[in-house]
């Protein structure tokens, strides 16, 4: 055995193990014993996803290979003083930005491992034998929660069609009620038998596609008995049938009420339930004029994820909770371990309690502390992730508010006006006026994540007069040398008192606001 | 006959077949469900007694002194081995006295917590009890797992394998 071979074997099992390890090549040193070298893998917080991965490793490298039934994992015997250099640091930087996509396959391989409960514990409740709607913010979490549902389905052995609502985005032909349902039909397939019957089905359905929209939704409306009678079929062979629609919102609101009045169709009295995520203020289950679709509470109960910055000590723990979870997969004890003082409160801030737009921030945030040479993640480095943060708000708002994009900059000019330059708080206080457009407006700035709620509802002054207490979003001051001045609404994230609400500047929309709104 | 064996010849539950679960399995069309029970009870028994030889051999390790490095290793190796063995007659049948037995040490069952983890560290504790028992060129240096954290592996590997084996319905 010479030198050569004790690195060659050493770096085959290592990179091995950077196979299953998103390509990062964990600290290797080689122990020499009176018996012979011993491979050592050294981790800051082994878990049991590195045993695994060690094993894997040995069973697929050479027979002769030195360290093929002499290695182990070893916690590190000190922790660096650059904890950002560390390979588990790259490592919890790769996992945290494969995390901010979730769908039906996130965590396929340990879902209920992976999975940090919401904040209210709905997991319980959106199991269950019923129809949900699920609101809340890009980020929220709605799609983890339609994920932990889908993924009880599949450990269940219960039948489900997973619809994600991207594809659809901005259709508003009748059609899309059709080509929805004929993807829960296909996929719900899997779970009977593709009997004459569903062939028929199928080949009704694709018929519709060649007609004007209205004759197509008429004879989508011939096929619903039949249609109903196949799930019925499958409910009666596997249980109950569940449909998940992701991302309603995406999709035209005039068509959102006519999909879900078609699936509900299907699915009434039939063991089987909706349970469909999207933006509150752009979703619209209900058609009053019509009287279609689905309305809540009588057909759907409503889950909220999302309570702004109300309860933001809640929210602290809960970010916390999610970061730290992905931080011990990825070999690090906690998230505090790679993190400055501080550091997570700003982030709470920052993100304003949402939990994905932490996690970007944070993969942000040690990116740029490392190429500043840092050694640990900084309120300066995340404060720097914030302002590229709003960049991607503003194009989010492209598919969650298509074709107001100029409206929304414009009235968020107006109230970053008011906080930047004329006040220099980053919070106000905005009059409850349900009937007021400029109000409604600005609700849907905080539906794109520009403007956060701090509290739903105060009288700071006169009776009868009500407020919601609001902040501005932090990546349009902070990071920016030219906005440093601005007061900040609080350091550690705590339900505010009404004495600290009371002293916020309020903001009247004004004529500019009002014109642009009712344009 | 006294259904409670003492001893490693006949008979002895142990050594009725190659796998004395599969056994039970494999007789319980021709004997009736008391007579099932009762060579469950046979193989419950043997396992219990397993278990509570390992707790002694963890017992006595932990009575060393660590200057007598070698001896605590061993004894913490054997106590791992032994519950270990009863760990897997209870979910297989698999026992052994042959001396191969010992590089099974990472062999279990894959519903068992932490199941990697066990496996890697009850290997790497087998090769530190062999430089411990047979190398006279070994320091305590040597040894991939510190006397201090083998301690503490054992006696949490002893914990999952009771809170395992309860699970199983063993009353221990």
């Amino acid at each position: 055995m010479t030198m050569g071979t004790t690195v060659r074997d050493g770096l085959e099992l290592v990179n091995a193990m950077a196979v299953k390890l998103n390509s990062v090549k964990l600290d290797f040193y080689v122990k020499d014993r009176a018996d012979g070298p011993y491979g050592i893998v050294e981790v800051a917080a082994p878990a049991e996803r590195f045993f695994r991965v060690l094993k894997e490793a040995q069973g697929g490298i050479s027979e002769d290979n030195l360290f093929k039934e002499r290695a182990t994992i070893s916690r590190r015997a000190s922790a660096p003083t650059n904890r950002l250099s560390l390979p588990e640091t790259q490592l919890f930087k790769a996992t945290l930005s494969e995390s901010l996509t979730v769908d039906r396959y996130t965590f396929s391989d340990n879902f209920f491992g992976r999975y940090i409960r919401s904040v209210f514990g709905f997991e319980d409740q959106v199991v269950s034998a019923a129809n949900y709607l699920i609101y809340g913010r890009r980020g929220a979490g709605k799609s983890s929660l339609l994920a932990y549902a889908m993924h009880r389905c599949k450990q269940q052995g219960l039948p489900y069609a997973w619809v994600d609502m991207q594809v659809y985005a901005d259709r508003d032909d009748a059609k899309v009620a059709i080509d929805v349902v004929s993807e829960v039909l296909d996929q719900l397939s899997k779970f009977g038998e593709q009997s004459n019957e569903f062939r028929s089905l199928k080949s009704g359905l694709a018929e519709c596609a060649g007609m004007d929209d209205t004759s197509a939704d008429r004879a989508l409306m011939r096929l619903l008995p039949r249609l109903k009678s196949y799930f019925s079929a499958i409910v009666d062979l596997k249980g109950n049938v569940s449909v998940f629609i992701d991302d309603l919102h995406v999709v035209s609101a005039a068509m959102q009420p006519q999909i879900l009045a078609r699936l509900y169709s299907i699915t009434r009295g039939n063991r089987s339930y909706l349970k469909i995520s999207g933006i509150e203020q752009f979703t619209r289950p209900w058609d009053s004029k019509k009287n279609i679709g689905l309305q809540a509470p009588n057909d759907a109960q409503v889950l909220k994820l999302d309570y702004n910055l109300t309860m933001p000590d809640k929210s602290r723990d809960h970010i916390a909770s999610i970061l730290d979870a992905h931080a011990r997969f990825c070999g690090l004890p906690d998230s505090a371990y790679i993190s400055g003082e501080g550091v997570l409160s700003r982030l709470v801030w920052v993100a304003a309690a949402v939990p994905r737009d932490a996690l970007n921030l944070f993969a942000q945030a040690i990116t740029k502390a490392s190429a500043q040479g840092q050694r640990r993640v900084s309120i300066t480095s995340v404060n720097a992730a914030a302002s590229e943060m709003a960049e991607q708000k503003l194009r989010d708002m492209q598919q969650d508010a298509h074709g107001q994009e100029e409206r929304v900059q414009a009235v968020l000019g107006e109230i970053r006006k008011f906080c930047v330059t004329d006040k220099r708080k980053n919070a106000f206080l905005l009059e409850i006026k349900n009937e007021d457009a400029a109000f409604r407006f600005i609700q849907e700035l905080i539906a794109l994540r520009f403007v956060h709620v701090l509290h739903e509802g105060i009288t700071p002054h006169e009776a009868g007069r009500r407020y919601q207490a609001l902040m501005l979003d932090y990546g349009f001051y902070v990071g920016i040398r030219a906005a440093r001045s601005v007061d900040l609404f609080q350091k550690d994230p705590k339900t505010p008192t009404v004495q600290e609400l009371r002293k916020l500047p309020i903001f009247t929309p004004g004529a500019q606001i009002n014109s642009i709104v009712d344009d | 006959m006294n259904a409670s064996s003492t001893k490693m010849k006949e008979p002895s539950i142990l050594i009725a077949g190659a796998n004395c679960q599969k056994l039970v399995r494999n007789l319980s069309y021709v004997l009736d469900a008391a007579a099932v029970q009762r060579l469950h009870d046979e193989v419950n028994r043997n396992v219990l007694a397993l278990y509570a030889l390992g707790e002694d051999h963890l017992g006595f390790a932990q009575t060393v002194p660590g200057r007598n490095w070698r001896q605590r290793v061993s004894r913490l190796y054997y106590g791992a081995l032994n519950i270990k063995r009863a760990v897997t007659l209870h979910h297989s049948g698999d026992f052994s006295t042959d001396a191969s037995d010992h590089k099974k040490i990472g062999n279990l069952p894959p519903d068992f917590p932490n199941e990697n983890t066990y496996s890697t560290r009850l290997t790497n504790l087998r090769d530190d009890r062999n430089i411990a028992d047979y190398s006279h060129l070994s320091t305590e240096l040597d040894l991939v797992i510190p006397l201090v954290d083998a301690q503490t592996l054992v006696v949490d590997f002893r914990e999952h394998a009771r809170s395992y084996l309860q699970s199983r319905g063993l009353t221990l």
